[in-house]
């Protein structure tokens, strides 16, 4: 069983690390910290991945993510009276203070398709191996016979061209 | 397209590596020095975090699954054009005849896709390493029918019972189809198991769905959503989980149950690659199918109310006279020799 919540944190990492790091890295400035949490948050859904909502994964882990971050600062003395105010106060913190991400995870499912059709070929295959079927930089290069470094520069171009085409809301959907 | 400034292209790189492999020592300094060089650095992270979710969200929708499919094509194509990388090439000598003749062309492509055949008679088993990697073990009196092409790896379960270790490869989809049901999986550990009437599915890691009718599915292995609902026609399982499908108790009715079930802890893994049959609650017409597959003498039942007894117990494989001899202890079933066979009769039961 061990051996699967593993498997089960693995996954899980390729597909929330990144938004979870910069959920905390924009509350704590520190790497270290950011990555422990996020550790922390990963553990606790893989430990659960059985009682998720699978319509709302993302919800739930950003419901654990808020928890594991209250506890942080509830541990380090040094959290400051507005961020404790703000936690107490409002249940719904998280969008209040992550306006863009949540922004565009709300973009139209047409402007999302529009903006990754609208990718050169190769570009947006290696962009959807990345990031849908959840394979590594490493195995999509030795799959497609590319450098690491090449695959990298595909994925880098269609992350900016998707993130710029929601940034706009979508103005060619 | 606004034109991309250096800070950008840092904030998706290191987006990528975040989400790729975990960063080495030095690559931690490197980002918390980038991180800590411009307030805004940490919200360019982000902006390109939430364009990834804005993705993830619509993951399983009919035009993603579209734009996925395709992709999965083209990688296939790009992959087919990397040298030293093609897959199942008819040998040298057939390229040749290809080239002699346009007739021999056809049939050496049909013939790098005929499909092989492994089975195993009575008290046998067997393991394949398939050329992928892949691991195909094979209980007694099991036929199996595969099937290798460059886009995909199938697998017929005839008879008996077999387990799968699947190599991954997103590119290769690769199913098992058994009496109209057809399991699909990535990376994965599971068996399949034709017993009675019945159909049965374990999962020992990984994910497997199950999908009604035995057409090839459209979609890739990943597409599928975690606890599938039960109308989309595919059921997910969970390691540690089983999956019986019978035939509907009204044979008009048509439509099979599938029910999930979760044995007994610990998994019972496939304790008869270890020549062990471990028996949970399970029926005698069970017990008696898995058993004849090792059994030089088979077992009958005498009648249809001794099949419904229920057993549980480990015995080894192919030791008949051990198995009769605990039925008669726990449960007091006779046996006594028949024409070509052992006859199980019911307690009470005279004949």
């Amino acid at each position: 069983m061990h051996a699967e919540t593993q498997k089960q944190a693995e996954a899980l990492n390729k597909r929330f690390r990144p938004a979870l790091m910069s959920f905390f890295l924009r509350r704590i400035h520190n790497f270290q910290e950011a990555e422990d949490l996020t550790q922390d948050v990963i553990l606790r859904i893989s430990e659960r991945a059985a009682s998720i909502d699978a319509s709302r994964p993302d919800a739930y882990v950003f419901q654990i993510a808020a928890n594991v971050l209250r506890d942080h600062w509830r541990r380090s003395r040094v959290r400051n009276a507005y961020e404790t105010e703000t936690l107490a106060v409002r249940g719904n913190w998280m969008d209040e203070l992550d306006p863009e991400r949540v922004m565009q995870s709300r973009q139209s499912l047409a402007t999302v398709a529009g903006a990754i059709r609208a990718m050169p070929e190769r570009t947006r295959t290696i962009f959807m191996l990345f990031r849908l079927e959840k394979m590594k930089q490493r195995e999509i290069a030795d799959l497609l016979g590319l450098s690491i470094r090449t695959v990298e520069q595909h994925v880098m171009r269609a992350s900016l061209m998707l993130r710029d085409t929601l940034a706009q809301g979508g103005a060619d959907a | 397209m606004t034109p991309h400034d250096a800070h950008d292209e840092a904030a998706a790189i290191w987006a990528i590596k975040l989400g790729d492999d975990a960063l080495s020592p030095a690559e931690r300094e490197d980002f918390q020095r980038w991180l800590d060089s411009d307030p805004a650095n940490v919200d360019r992270l982000a902006s390109i975090v939430g364009a990834w979710e804005a993705v993830d969200r619509y993951a399983a929708s009919a035009p993603m699954m579209t734009l996925r499919e395709e992709a999965l094509a083209t990688a296939r194509r790009m992959h087919a054009r990397t040298p030293g990388m093609a897959i199942q090439r008819p040998p040298v000598w057939m390229l040749v005849a290809a080239c002699l003749c346009l007739v021999f062309a056809g049939i050496s492509v049909w013939y790098a896709q005929q499909p092989t055949f492994y089975s195993t008679g009575r008290g046998e088993r067997q393991i394949v390493v398939l050329d992928d990697g892949s691991k195909l073990s094979l209980d007694a009196g099991t036929r199996v029918k595969v099937r290798y092409t460059r886009d995909g790896r199938q697998f017929w379960l005839q008879e008996g019972r077999a387990s799968f270790k699947v190599a991954k490869n997103p590119l290769r989809p690769f199913s098992v189809s058994a009496r109209g049901k057809l399991v699909v999986a990535t990376g994965t550990e599971f068996s399949v198991e034709l017993i009675g009437r019945e159909t049965r599915v374990i999962l020992y890691e990984g994910h497997v769905a199950v999908l009604d009718g035995d057409a090839r599915p459209r979609a890739a292995p990943g597409m599928f959503d975690k606890k599938g609902s039960a109308g989309a026609g595919y059921v997910m399982l969970d390691p540690g989980e089983e999956l019986v499908i019978a035939p509907s108790a009204t044979a008009a009715a048509g439509a099979p149950t599938m029910a999930i079930r979760e044995p007994a802890n610990p998994l019972p893994s496939a304790d008869w690659e270890a020549g062990q049959l471990v028996f949970e609650n399970e029926p005698l017409t069970v017990v008696v199918e898995r058993t004849n597959r090792y059994a030089e003498t088979p077992l009958r039942l005498g009648d249809a109310r001794v099949g419904l007894m229920r057993v549980s117990g480990v015995f080894r494989a192919g030791d008949t006279a051990n198995l009769t001899e605990g039925l008669a202890a726990t449960l007091g079933i006779a046996s006594r020799p028949g024409k070509d066979a052992i006859i199980l009769t019911a307690p009470g039961d005279k004949e």
